[in-house]
């Protein structure tokens, strides 16, 4: 039997129908035993309950007030500079220049030390990013090399022979 | 005078931290260019396997040192690089307890494979020749099937959190753009409104593929996880380019309402 | 899903328990199966369905069905209860009680079936939480996929890699 029809057979599972019986007619009873619970409790005094209350109520407004004074003065001076073209453009160029970072790592062997002082620049600078080291490194990558230096497996395989 | 003289003092202190702070991290590469620049010693090696020596005895201890000498330098650039990623996954702002449970483990996997590299270290003095061979090929085969995909999910893991902080950018970004159309009324306008919509599928695209690379590079799936990282990368671009077109059409309607 | 559900929900929003009854009847065998498949202990998951239906009892009003079907809500109470479950308690049932555990709730006479049920039992308890609720919920329960990731907050994309996933762990447990 495949896998799928074995879990199939896991469908046959099924609950004890005396407890199934019990649990439903608990649950629905519920809300009868709450209400019951409520008025058997103690309540505070009116005197105290009415004080909390409009204290409560007082701070609030209070907070309401405020609050609603800072949207309605906000509302007249609209954030316009989230819609910044210069700005958008420097947050694309940081994506843009990621992806050209992880293209060079993922492309570069795993000796070459300009992938490992790579990694630890973006570490350095994990709030900014660390442009003009590493455009030295994106350019030494992009131009073609005279020699490519020999990678580990490579030393490792002449060693094995 | 007094003050002068703590005017001097605090210029000296701060220059000379910093030249210390630059000399560091200067030192730090000059370690791993030395360690790991296998060429001029792997060309001797083969000039003398090619020319040999025709004394036996004086061809085999050079050959024997030079190959302890080359195999040694490999495993010395292996453990620099390991603790080099070490460092750089210990130095990364975590956020929650996943992401602290994937660098956990990445760490001990490379706290595992450095011990491998420095229990071969010690080794390789006492070897013969034939041993140094056997040697480099099962440090060659248990790289390829162990130690290679940590050191890719590492590397993996510490692009991911780089990227993480440019998507709680555009995220920040798409919402304070959100804001400030309003004034345009983008339910009156269809163009606004579509380029918002837009923005807002593609950005959450993005972040999708984003989130499940973490989730793959929790599962060590180093294939998976590259593409993912680009994907989302990639995405993410489309998603600012979204944002210059509404911005170049906010620009546009507020001329025209001038 | 069950025949009128929504107007039946619409009800039971309204406090009628009738209507809550015929959601429970209806849903409590599935719910009741994901439990125990993940908690493989009788008596546990009686007391955390239990508590599910009274939860989805208590906070009905709360539920709105827009674009978010009923089984994902309640397969959501039931994931966030066996979370609890497992916080409050750290006695973890070994893998060997399972098989004996599942004697009581599986009818099946033929031995070597029960024999092979029963490790894939063992083996969906080694899975990690999500793939055992997405094992469970699309093949033993049959729910679709927009059902599961509605239950999981993840997109239906990313529902079917995880399954694609989740099947390849199970197979390679059961090898």
């Amino acid at each position: 039997m495949d896998i799928f029809e074995l879990l199939k057979q896991l469908n046959k599972i099924e609950p004890d129908k005396n407890y199934t019986l019990l649990s439903k007619e608990k649950i629905l009873n519920i809300d009868k035993k709450n209400v019951e619970i409520f008025y058997a409790q103690p309540k505070p005094k009116p005197s105290v309950l009415l004080r909390i209350v409009y204290s409560l109520s007082f701070v609030f407004s209070v907070f309401i007030i405020i609050f609603g004074a800072i949207l309605f003065f906000k509302s007249f001076t609209p954030n316009l500079e989230a819609l910044n073209p210069q700005a958008i453009k420097a947050e694309a160029d940081a994506i843009d220049f990621q992806i050209q970072l992880s293209k060079i790592i993922y492309n570069t062997p795993e000796n070459n030390l300009s992938k490992t002082v790579l990694l630890q620049k973006i570490i350095k600078n994990e709030s900014s990013t660390p442009k003009t080291e590493v455009t030295e490194v994106i350019e030494a990558n992009t131009t073609t090399p005279t020699s490519t230096p020999i990678t580990i497996e490579e030393v490792l395989d002449i060693l094995s022979k | 005078m007094k003050k002068n003289f703590f005017f001097i003092l605090s210029l000296i202190l701060f220059w000379g931290l910093f030249l210390i702070k630059i000399s560091i991290s200067f030192a730090d590469d000059s370690v791993l260019n030395e360690k790991c620049i296998f060429d001029s010693k792997v060309k001797e090696l083969e000039n003398v396997l090619q020319n040999p020596d025709q004394n036996y005895l004086k061809q085999y201890y050079l050959e024997l040192n030079l190959r302890r000498e080359i195999l040694s330098n490999v495993l010395d650039c292996l453990i620099a690089n390991t603790q080099s990623l070490k460092e750089n996954l210990n130095k990364i702002n975590i956020k929650n307890s996943f992401e602290e449970d994937i660098k956990s483990k990445i760490i001990k996997k490379l706290d595992e494979a450095q011990e491998y590299y420095e229990f071969r270290k010690n080794k390789v003095s006492g070897l013969t020749k034939e041993g140094l061979k056997y040697t480099a090929y099962s440090l060659k085969i248990d790289r390829e099937s162990r130690f290679i995909p940590v050191e890719d999910i590492a590397q993996d893991f510490i692009l991911w959190k780089k990227n993480d902080e440019l998507f709680s950018f555009a995220q920040k970004r798409y919402d304070e753009i959100n804001k400030a159309i309003q004034i345009f009324k983008p339910e009156e306008n269809e163009s606004i409104k579509n380029a918002l919509d837009d923005a807002q599928k593609k950005l959450n695209d993005a972040l999708e593929k984003h989130n499940l690379a973490l989730n793959v590079i929790s599962d060590f799936n180093h294939n998976e996880a590259k593409d993912l990282i680009n994907q989302s990368l990639e995405g993410l671009l489309d998603v600012y380019k979204t944002f210059y077109d509404l911005s170049q059409k906010a620009i546009s309607l507020m001329k025209i309402n001038k | 899903m069950l025949e009128g559900e929504k107007e039946i929900i619409e009800k039971a929003k309204n406090g009628e328990k009738e209507a809550f009854g015929l959601l429970y009847d209806y849903y409590h065998p599935r719910i009741y199966r994901f439990i125990f498949l993940k908690v493989s202990n009788k008596q546990d998951a009686e007391d955390i369905t239990h508590q599910v239906f009274l939860s989805a009892w208590q906070n009905i009003k709360n539920y709105e069905p827009q674009g978010f079907p009923f089984s994902s809500w309640l397969y959501k109470i039931s994931r966030n209860a066996v979370i609890d479950f497992y916080r409050s308690k750290k006695n973890e049932i070994s893998l060997e009680e399972v098989g004996d555990r599942l004697n009581d709730e599986l009818r099946i006479d033929k031995i070597d079936l029960k024999i092979q049920i029963e490790k894939v039992m063992k083996a969906l308890k080694k899975l990690k939480p999500e793939y055992q609720d997405i094992i469970i919920m699309r093949f033993v329960d049959d729910l679709s996929i927009k059902e599961v990731a509605k239950v999981l907050d993840k997109s239906e994309g990313a529902v079917k890699i995880m399954q694609h996933r989740a099947i390849n762990s199970l197979k390679k447990l059961l090898i």
